[in-house]
């Protein structure tokens, strides 16, 4: 049984074809807020998401979205929108007429309201009433997620959402996302762009050749991943003089200076966030900027995928 | 929902270029009874037997099967093809239903193809005369041809990838030889079936079937359903990821 809270929860999940198996064993919950996915081209991100949005069946263990095993159960779909990658959209209909045809497909009360509010969310009302066959990539995404949010579903699933859209689409449809997570939606979306994923998502979930590699907060996995060094930029009155102080720490492997900063690395996060104020103190420099160089979701990212 | 369901999978559909190319064929059997009506001499009396001779060549051998071959692979196939069958699929929506509407487009697309051909080609060659009721088993037989046949290739569809190609072979293999050397298969084969039929709604002796009516009704109702059963089976079992 799903845990109350947990919308989806993917319990010791694998799915093979032939003697290539695509996901390993894997495990997570989702919970509302938006979930990253993320992970190199054929790690099995997409198998993932299909097994989520019922379209594949695991070889072993269980999915269950809303308390509802996903695989055979379009009723599921009352609830859940799915955004899936491929651009092929019916190329005869507007994208108001497919959104309506969405709304009609759900056997929603009123499918014209239920149509316009899905565009406007998406800001497609200029172009609605054209063919899809004119559009650009980035209109038949949000053409695409419109006609997936009609019925406005508790849990969304969004394959490469992002995939062709300009600059400021991008920021609009991660804005939408926002709030939609914000009013208690469930959303994972899978991307290979970092920077979308570290923007938007507040979790993340790596998947490196089948396995789940890490999920959770990447700020968080970093600082677990005890292994791997951690970088620190500092900026002081007198760098040199903070150097000297610094290197001898038992937990400091490295000291780097250049022309307006100190590079440390160290091999314990915290007891270094701990002993730097004293350092500092003892050294008579004034601290201007301390931030972990390493954090972010690109150098989580290649660890991960480089271990 | 079903209205939006036949809308869709009509547009889909109607609106390729191979519809278009598939009407070409219709005009054959219409032709080729011109021809014999007004430039050959047989076609100078009306004549059941060349009617019924060129309506079982031309239209329950030739367009039936593959106008029912083209628009049922497609009514599902091509939207799997082309990934568009997860916008039907990513609703709330019993699975036997997307299956009908696909075999009730499938069928009413066939039959449009057809059946005007088919009455056409013997009202040409009967001269607009028939007391034994040929054009009316013609129509009678090649409606319900193209209902069993495109369900038939629906729900091949929804087994394989490559249904027209196996509904090519079943067609110009299976009932065109193998039906022929063995009796006992004509049970399955539609075009027995169009032929029971037919033979059953006319008087004329040139249309021969080896089913009798009642046997190729029940035999017709029996592919119908069981296509539906098998499609609706196979589709909500359906794993998108691995060929969408």
């Amino acid at each position: 049984m799903a845990t109350e809270a947990a919308k989806v929860e993917v319990r010791n999940v694998s799915r093979w074809y032939g003697d290539v198996v695509a996901v390993n064993d894997i495990s997570f919950t989702l919970e509302p807020g938006i979930t990253g996915l993320l992970g190199p081209n054929g790690a099995g991100k997409s198998t993932m998401l299909h097994m989520i949005s019922g379209f594949l069946r695991p070889s072993v263990g269980a999915i269950s979205v809303l308390g509802q095993p996903s695989w055979r159960n379009p009723d599921m779909f009352r609830r859940v929108g799915l955004v899936p990658e491929r651009e092929s959209v019916y190329p005869f209909l507007g994208a108001r007429d497919f959104a309506m045809a969405s709304a009609r497909l759900h056997g929603l009360p009123d499918p014209q309201d239920a149509a316009r509010r899905a565009i406007a969310r998406v800001e497609l009302e200029d172009a609605q009433d054209r063919p899809m066959s004119g559009y650009s990539k980035g209109m038949r995404q949000r053409a695409k997620i419109a006609a997936a949010l009609v019925h406005d579903p508790e849990v969304l699933v969004l394959d490469e959402p992002f995939n062709g859209t300009d600059p400021r689409q991008r920021l609009q449809l991660m804005d939408m996302l926002r709030r939609m997570a914000a009013e208690g939606c469930t959303i994972l979306f899978s991307s290979h762009i970092l920077e979308e994923v570290e923007r938007l998502a507040e979790n993340v979930l790596v998947i490196v050749n089948g396995r789940l590699a890490a999920s959770g907060d990447f700020r968080q996995i970093r600082r677990l991943m005890t292994d791997r060094p951690h970088t620190f930029e500092l900026r002081t009155s007198n760098n040199r003089a903070l150097a000297a102080a610094l290197v001898g720490l038992p937990h400091v492997s490295a000291v780097e200076l250049t022309d307006s900063r100190l590079d440390v690395r160290t091999t314990d996060f915290g007891a270094f966030t701990a002993a730097v104020a004293g350092a500092v103190r003892d050294s008579g420099v004034t601290l201007q900027q301390l931030r972990p160089a390493d954090e972010s979701l690109e150098s989580v990212f290649s660890y991960l995928v480089g271990s | 929902m079903t209205l939006t369901l036949l809308s869709l999978t009509a547009h889909q559909l109607l609106g390729r270029r191979r519809a278009i190319l598939i009407g070409v064929l219709a005009l054959i059997p219409v032709g080729v009874a011109l021809l014999i009506r007004f430039a050959g001499d047989a076609g100078s009396e009306p004549s059941y037997q060349t009617a019924a001779d060129t309506i079982g060549g031309f239209v329950f051998l030739l367009l039936l099967p593959i106008g029912a071959l083209v628009f049922g692979t497609s009514a599902l196939g091509s939207e799997v093809e082309d990934g568009t069958v997860v916008y039907l699929l990513a609703h709330p929506i019993a699975r036997w239903r997307v299956m009908l509407a696909k075999v009730v487009v499938a069928s009413g697309a066939t039959i449009l193809l057809t059946v005007p051909a088919s009455l056409i080609t013997a009202l040409v060659l009967l001269h607009g005369f028939d007391s034994e009721s040929l054009w009316w088993a013609a129509t009678v037989a090649t409606g319900v041809g193209a209902t069993v046949y495109s369900a038939l290739f629906v729900g091949l569809s929804t087994v394989t990838s490559r249904a027209l190609i196996i509904g090519l072979v079943y067609v110009f293999v299976w009932e065109a030889f193998i039906t022929n050397l063995f009796s006992g298969t004509r049970w399955i084969s539609v075009r027995e079936y169009v032929e029971g039929v037919a033979d059953a709604l006319t008087t004329t002796r040139a249309v021969e079937g080896s089913l009798d009516g009642s046997e190729a009704a029940i035999a017709s109702v029996v592919v119908v359903a069981a296509s539906l059963v098998v499609g609706t089976w196979y589709l909500t079992r359906f794993e998108i990821g691995e060929r969408a």
